[in-house]
């Protein structure tokens, strides 16, 4: 049986220093960016922003507080665990690695300086600080990918694997990132599935956010005219199915039918009678309002953070803790954001609320 | 077998399994324990008193393998 003893009470006691909902929403009151700083000074915010106002100042301090609070909170997540329990904490958290990776290949592609990259990275799965900036010394993103490979890194196979079959012929990122996501959906699943009744809320998460990638990808699509001659032309490929991760509620055949539909609301017809119907159905109301596909995005991103925070009650033994904490951890750190550039913008308070996202 | 035989070994089994099933109870609220003072040291009171909670198990298990030996015939008999 593995042993979650320690981590999860550690983690359900840094749980308990999650700033609540009503005073993250009188945060949105606070009148300013300066403000917001000096608000967060009194909550476990405190070390981190003290930290990076020695360096910078506004909305560039807050930033690098907010960076390296989650660097530091959920980076040490990690050490709680070891055997089993520690191969599962570690699939949790290798969702850093895979974001890290996208992060320099894309910069290194766009010619970014590599501080700007560095910055932008969460040196929160197996990748240390050292290897990130070692990563985006490298000449372009092909060195990167054979820099991986020395490490012996396991990311690096299914770059290298793609990279192997389309030889001779360039690569795009885009191309890398999917074959990034498939890997890390398809192998982390098989563990989780391996690990019987300790991996099973693993897997059941893993699920969700497949079905979440797989859907917004077959919406995105689902408004593009010819998505199959698109396909062909960006990927070499006839089979829709290779732009998905493998499935978890949501099979194949139906995300394939959303992506020949001709529009978004035909795509999200096909897919009303999946356990994503009723959330679908309703953010196709804001959608037909407004156009844009984030209200998709949004409510799905909502259903995977309520399943995630559940977790901590639903499977107080075993990973969901860790699952449930992280989640809960990152929107934390995405609603400060919000916040704050909700205030920088000089936006009212009741509209920058909006923006917010809560479980409850 | 006679009854004077198996009082001993009666003894033996209700301190004996109240102290393993201590132990294992011990270890894992132990481990959550400094998992918890990790985090929060002021909660040190009430770890202490969770970690005390299961020495009932072999503290029962003793007082019922001492009325066996008392009231059983188990000493000088």
């Amino acid at each position: 049986m593995a042993d979650f003893d320690y981590g999860n009470t550690r983690l359900r006691a840094m749980k308990s220093r999650l700033i609540p909902r009503r005073a993250l929403e009188g945060l949105t009151e606070v009148g300013s960016v300066q403000g917001l700083i000096n608000a967060l000074t009194d909550t476990a915010y405190r070390d981190a922003v003290e930290a990076a106002l020695v360096r910078a100042v506004g909305m560039e301090c807050l930033a690098e507080a907010l960076r390296n609070d989650l660097v530091a909170t959920v980076g040490k997540a990690r050490r709680f665990f070891r055997d089993q329990a520690g191969d599962l904490a570690a699939l949790v958290l290798r969702r850093y690695d895979l974001h890290n990776v996208k992060t320099v290949l894309r910069g290194l592609v766009r010619q970014v300086p590599a501080s700007e990259i560095l910055a932008s990275t969460l040196p929160i799965g197996e990748l240390r600080p050292v290897d990130l900036s070692e990563l985006v010394r490298s000449q372009n993103f092909r060195a990167a990918i054979d820099l991986l490979a020395t490490w012996a890194a396991p990311l690096s196979q299914p770059l290298l694997e793609l990279r192997a079959r389309r030889r001779g012929e360039g690569v795009e990122v885009s191309e890398l990132e999917l074959a990034l996501d498939r890997w890390h959906v398809h192998t982390a699943m098989q563990a989780a599935r391996e690990a019987d009744e300790e991996g099973r809320t693993l897997f059941e998460a893993l699920r969700l956010e497949a079905d979440v990638t797989n859907i917004m990808t077959a919406l995105r699509l689902g408004g593009v005219a010819d998505a199959a001659l698109t396909l062909r032309e960006r990927f070499g490929a006839d089979d829709l199915t290779a732009l998905f991760v493998d499935p978890g509620h949501v099979r194949f055949g139906l995300l394939t039918e959303a992506v020949r539909k001709s529009s978004v609301g035909e795509a999200v017809s096909v897919l009303v009678g999946t356990p994503y119907g009723p959330i679908l159905a309703s953010a196709m109301q804001g959608y037909s309002a407004t156009g844009r596909l984030s209200i998709f995005e949004r409510a799905l991103a909502r259903r995977q953070l309520r399943h995630a925070a559940g977790l901590c009650a639903r499977d107080p033994l075993g990973i969901g803790v860790l699952v449930g904490y992280v989640a809960l951890k990152t929107n934390e750190v995405a609603n400060l954001r919000a916040i704050a550039q909700g205030l920088m913008l000089g936006e009212k308070p009741e509209r920058i609320r909006a923006e917010l996202m809560f479980v409850d | 077998m006679d009854a004077t035989t198996l009082i001993p070994i009666g003894f033996g089994m209700a301190v004996g399994l109240g102290a393993i099933a201590t132990a294992i109870a011990q270890a894992r609220i132990g481990s959550a324990g400094l998992g918890l003072l990790a985090e929060r040291p002021e909660m040190v009171g009430t770890v202490i008193l969770f970690l005390a909670i299961p020495e009932t198990m072999v503290i029962l298990g003793f007082a019922a393998a001492a009325m066996l030996l008392l009231l059983g015939g188990g000493v000088g008999g």
